[in-house]
């Protein structure tokens, strides 16, 4: 059974202890096309769940990333730094193409989320 | 005259061809009670023939001058015949954006080579492909900071552009930026008499060189008081970027301003050439277009306009400006005009008119009364002398043998919220200017009538 | 479309030292600036003899298209003819010589002529009051709601958030957004325009404005618009007219007629200015009676028998937009197209272009989808999503194939609430040949995409180049020559 949570957003949320890796599901990124920048968020920014992060640009568009729930960013993917490596999101978008990492403020707020099975069925539904 | 080209035929065909008798019934969706319902009250039609005519007659009430003598932001500079040639071909000015790379190439390198000139001549490596003119291109440059950097306060010279003040103004009141202008001494900005201001807040520091008054500013010095902030480098004379220190040099993050020099005619006042250049680390928040290079499917060298994420037609209400339409052709006009002046003709032009600036400004301080507003300091090819003139009487000798002399401070309506002019008498203030184009007669004959014209 | 196909090199590899013309008089004294004032290396520009720099723009120029090469069907830009007339006098010395600063008097003509299109702008459009300051339609989007703010902030509250439909241009939330104010969408109904009940749901008393065009960019007409006035106006909202569909209602039906309290103009769409591979254009606002003093400063006045600019409502006006007056010479240019036109010629205009837009949308009947079944007026929008269903071939696919045959692409992907969209506008200065042979063409493509797809998706194969790397242009900026790393042609 997979562990990715997601939201309706498109991000997906990977419980770490009390941190949450977040990037953007398979579907977000084929949608969006070949990545091209990501506006990384500054390591330390308290977030609140469903506040804007950061965007991504890819050819034809521009996506916000929200946080899928509330606290502190600690980590961002340096490698997304160099625009060459942004196509790691669209190669594999739920492993190393991971954007950044929340330290939980509220942890209850992960049952709020979507399992994968729940995300699958409301996508087929779009 | 029509450029339509349907015979009456044509429209019965068509028309039938849709099950329609009548023009009328296309109109249908638009409800009745608010179709208009008398004809437009407009003159004409004109046949070719009679708009020759109307512009006949209209330009007799225009009078252009055979030299002239004032700048203030609009330069009567040299256009070799080539420029006009090359941009008056259809397939340059009739063509559309970009959009389909394929059949742009033409557009498209122009404007790269463009790019690639302005970044030649402000060192800064980002050129965007134009902008409207040098005041909103300064306006959007202090937006630009404000987004990269998030701060909330911003400096500005008042050695700027009076117009430029008040465009950014009109800009930026409603985004909670405070505006604060640094007063200028001896008149260049009082750069060290900033050394006691809060530094946390400045979000950039906008300095014009030359500035207002034709003094050459030393823009560089803010980066060491504020390091922190952007470095905002405002020119209007882009003839003075081949000769004096680059922007770069300055420490200047953006370089913005009004290329008009670069081959564009006074117009009347547009339409012109903003241009915005900037340091990489403002690569994802520059306004505007961008070209850039790339390969085709076959390996060929293709350009394309790129980073398109950053503009409204993607990003919506999150993009960097609004702009859509730009000034491209105008740009075109420099990358022509500078590809055929070369940095000789380009230094040229400016050296020619600063040489004119220079020996008429020696002149006329030589005169009874007639006092320079900063003596000691350095000037582009722009001065403001103070001199007790009968205005009437300089203006008719002027105006007998087609010359526009110097701009008068005084009635320049942009001026009244500059405390630096505030504060000396308003009377009086001769703003002058030269370039390659004004001759020693002209200068001569400006010498004599304003020393015949002294109170 | 030429089948040219050279790579031209850039101007900069045709450099040789010493070979620039004498346009001016050699000078090199620079002993007047002081050393430390100076530049210490002179830029990198080339040093290229006049024949062979024309040779060289001559050479790009081929590899263009243009309106005066063939049609550009571009839904929402309005590419018809540019009269040459219009090119010639604008050209000429009485025009462009003309410094800003000169004195009123010396300037009547050009004054005479910025009042009088600014008259005729006013009566095209039913509004009281103008300016031609705006460089652009966004430029006048940026006045508009700037003016937007400043009615409401004399009300006592600029109000939070500007209305736009879903199917608006970019530049319309993205000017909400400059003025400070926060966007809310007004999703469309089934025909394709604004729906009104969500409209009510969302107007209230926070809401500065709401911003339209009609028709809209379906090139359908927003038939209840005198309801969406009521509704906007009865909470004290502000109505603004995208004036880019222009082409469609002139002398037929006008936005103050309609309810709207703010239009802008792009001349370089309805007013035949040229688009220079991207402007300049213009895009004047206009304005009724109770937004005049808000105007950016100076307007054009006219008074016993005198030209003049106008500074007196400076206090309440919202400033300045840009320096100077406008785009004189471009403005000067739309003066001549309304004069050659008059005002029955200004509603033959809309008339034929309304007139052309069905023919070729009737033409091309069941080639594509087709979202919305309502009248069109001088463009209209079909969707691709069957050739993409069927055969793969998506609407960049049918856009980069039309290149091929001598054509531009129509607008691809706008409005955004159109999958697969193709948005076609002829204009009025089309044949009715063009458009047949137009309708051809895209019946053949669509041909081609069920018995040669492969062929779509390579296309264009008849350009100067094939389709852009656009992934690595977006993902490795390269916006200089002297930033491209190998040194090949």
């Amino acid at each position: 059974m997979s562990e990715y949570l997601y939201t309706k957003d498109h991000e997906w949320a990977l419980r770490e202890g009390n941190n949450v890796r977040v990037g953007i599901s398979d579907f977000a990124q084929s949608e969006l096309g070949d990545i091209a920048y990501v506006e990384l968020p500054e390591i330390g920014t308290t977030v609140t769940k469903g506040d804007a992060v950061c965007s991504i640009d890819s050819l034809k568009s521009s996506s916000e990333i929200y946080a899928p729930v509330s606290g502190k960013i600690v980590e961002v993917n340096e490698k997304l730094r160099n625009e060459e490596n942004c196509e790691i999101i669209n190669s594999d978008p739920l492993g190393e193409g991971w954007i950044f990492v929340i330290e939980m403020s509220n942890p209850e707020e992960l049952d709020e989320l979507m399992s994968e099975d729940e995300y699958k069925k409301m996508i087929e539904e779009e | 005259m029509s450029y339509f080209n349907h015979s009456k035929n044509d429209i019965e065909k068509m028309l039938s061809f849709l099950g329609m008798s009548n023009i009328d019934e296309l109109f249908t969706s638009i409800p009745e009670e608010i179709q208009l319902k008398r004809p437009l009250k407009i003159k004409g039609p004109y046949p070719e023939s009679e708009l020759v005519k109307l512009s006949e007659e209209i330009k007799g009430s225009i009078k252009t001058y055979r030299e002239i003598f004032r700048g203030a932001g609009a330069y009567k500079h040299f256009i070799p015949a080539a420029v006009d040639e090359i941009t008056s071909r259809a397939e340059f000015y009739t063509a559309y954006t970009p959009y389909q790379p394929e059949v742009s190439q033409g557009s498209l390198q122009a404007i790269f080579e463009y790019q690639t000139m302005m970044s030649e001549l402000t060192g800064l490596p980002v050129s965007n492909a134009s902008m409207y003119d040098g005041a909103s291109a300064t306006a959007e440059s202090i937006l630009m900071a404000w987004r990269h950097n998030k701060k909330s306060t911003v400096l500005i010279s008042e050695g700027i552009h009076p117009e430029y003040l008040q465009v950014i103004n009109t800009y930026i009141r409603h985004t909670g930026i405070t505006v604060h202008t640094i007063p200028l001494t001896r008149g260049l900005t009082n750069i060290e008499g900033l050394k006691d201001t809060v530094k946390d807040d400045i979000s950039s520091i906008v300095i014009q060189s030359p500035n207002f008054y034709g003094n050459i500013e030393e823009p560089g010095k803010v980066k060491e008081i504020f390091p922190e902030a952007s470095l905002i480098y405002v020119t209007n004379e882009a003839l003075s970027l081949p000769v004096l220190k680059k922007p770069s040099d300055h420490g200047a993050d953006i370089c913005c301003g009004e290329a008009q020099s670069l081959g564009i005619p006074l117009s009347a006042g547009g339409p012109y050439l903003g241009f915005i250049t900037c340091s990489n680390e403002y690569l994802h928040t520059i306004p505007g277009r961008l070209v850039g290079v790339t390969k085709d499917s076959n390996g060929k060298r293709a350009y394309t306009m790129t980073l398109s994420a950053r503009e409204q037609h993607i990003r919506r209400e999150r993009a960097t400006s609004n702009i859509c339409s730009n000034h491209a052709l105008m740009a075109i006009r420099a990358v022509v005009y500078m590809s055929l002046m070369g940095v000789t003709g380009l230094r040229s032009a400016a050296l020619l008119s600063i040489k004119n600036a220079h020996r008429l400004y020696r002149a006329l301080i030589e005169l009874k009364n007639v006092e320079p507003v900063y003596p000691n300091t350095p000037f582009f090819h722009e001065f403001l002398l103070k001199i007790p003139l009968d205005r009437k009487k300089l203006t008719e000798r002027l105006e007998r043998n087609s010359y526009l002399g110097p701009l008068e401070i005084s009635t320049f309506p942009y001026l009244k919220e500059n405390s630096t002019i505030k504060n000396s008498e308003e009377e009086s203030l001769y703003l002058f200017n030269t370039t390659e184009l004004n001759t020693e007669q002209g200068i001569d004959y400006l010498y004599s009538a304003i020393k015949e014209s002294l109170l | 479309m030429s089948e040219i196909k050279y790579n031209e090199k850039l101007i900069f590899q045709s450099s040789m030292e010493g070979r620039s013309g004498d346009f001016i008089p050699n000078y090199t004294d620079d002993s007047l600036i002081p050393k430390n004032l100076q530049r210490e290396s002179p830029p990198r520009l080339p040093s290229v003899p006049e024949n062979e720099v024309v040779r060289h723009f001559v050479r790009l120029s081929r590899l263009n298209y243009g309106v005066d090469t063939g049609m550009y069907p571009l839904g929402s830009c309005t590419m018809k003819y540019n009269p040459k007339i219009n090119e010639k006098i604008a050209s000429e010395s009485n025009f462009s010589e003309v410094h800003p600063y000169q004195s009123e008097d010396s300037m009547q003509g050009i004054l005479r002529i910025m009042y009088e299109l600014g008259e005729d702008l006013k009566e095209i459009s039913g509004m009281d009051g103008i300016t031609l300051h705006p460089a652009a339609g966004a430029h006048g989007e940026l006045t508009g709601i700037l003016i937007t703010r400043a009615y409401h902030t004399k009300q006592g509250n600029p109000r939070k958030k500007i209305l736009v439909p879903d199917s608006s241009h970019g530049t319309n939330p993205a000017t909400a957004a400059m003025c400070g104010y926060r966007v809310v969408t007004i999703p469309s109904n089934e025909n394709g325009t604004i729906d009104v009940e969500k409209l009510k749901k969302n107007m209230d008393e926070e809401v500065a404005a709401l911003m339209v065009t009609n028709p809209n960019t379906l090139g359908v007409f927003e038939n209840e618009i005198k309801e969406i006035a009521s509704i906007v106006h009865e909470m004290g909202g502000l109505l603004y007219y995208d004036g880019a569909n222009m082409n469609a209602i002139m002398g037929i039906v006008r936005p103050g007629d309609m309810g709207f309290d703010m239009v802008h103009f792009n001349l370089h769409k309805t007013f035949s200015t040229p688009h220079g591979t991207g402007g300049p254009g213009a895009g004047p606002v206009a304005v009724k009676e109770k937004l005049k003093e808000f105007l950016p400063y100076p307007t054009i006045a006219f008074k016993d028998n005198r030209y003049f600019f106008d500074y007196s409502h400076r206090d309440s006006s919202i400033g300045k937009m840009r320096t100077f007056y406008g785009n004189f010479l471009v403005l000067l240019k739309a003066y001549l197209y309304i004069r050659a036109n008059g005002g029955e010629g200004l509603k033959r205009v809309s008339e034929l272009a309304v007139l052309n837009a069905n023919y070729l949308k009737k033409k091309i009947e069941g080639l594509f989808d087709l979202p919305y079944k309502n009248a069109s007026m001088h463009e209209f929008v079909v969707s691709a999503t069957n050739t993409k269903k069927k055969y793969g071939i998506r609407a960049l696919d049918i856009s980069k194939r039309i290149l091929d045959y001598g054509f531009h692409a129509p607008t691809v992907y706008f409005p955004l609430i159109v999958k697969e969209a193709l948005m076609i506008e002829p204009t009025e200065t089309e044949t009715i040949e063009n458009l047949d042979r137009f309708a051809e063409v895209l019946s053949k493509i669509v041909e081609e995409a069920e018995l040669n797809p492969q062929l779509l998706h390579e296309a264009p194969i008849n350009t100067p180049i094939g389709r852009p790397d656009e992934v690595t242009a977006n993902r490795k900026p390269i916006l200089s020559a002297f930033a491209i790393p190998d040194k090949e042609g």
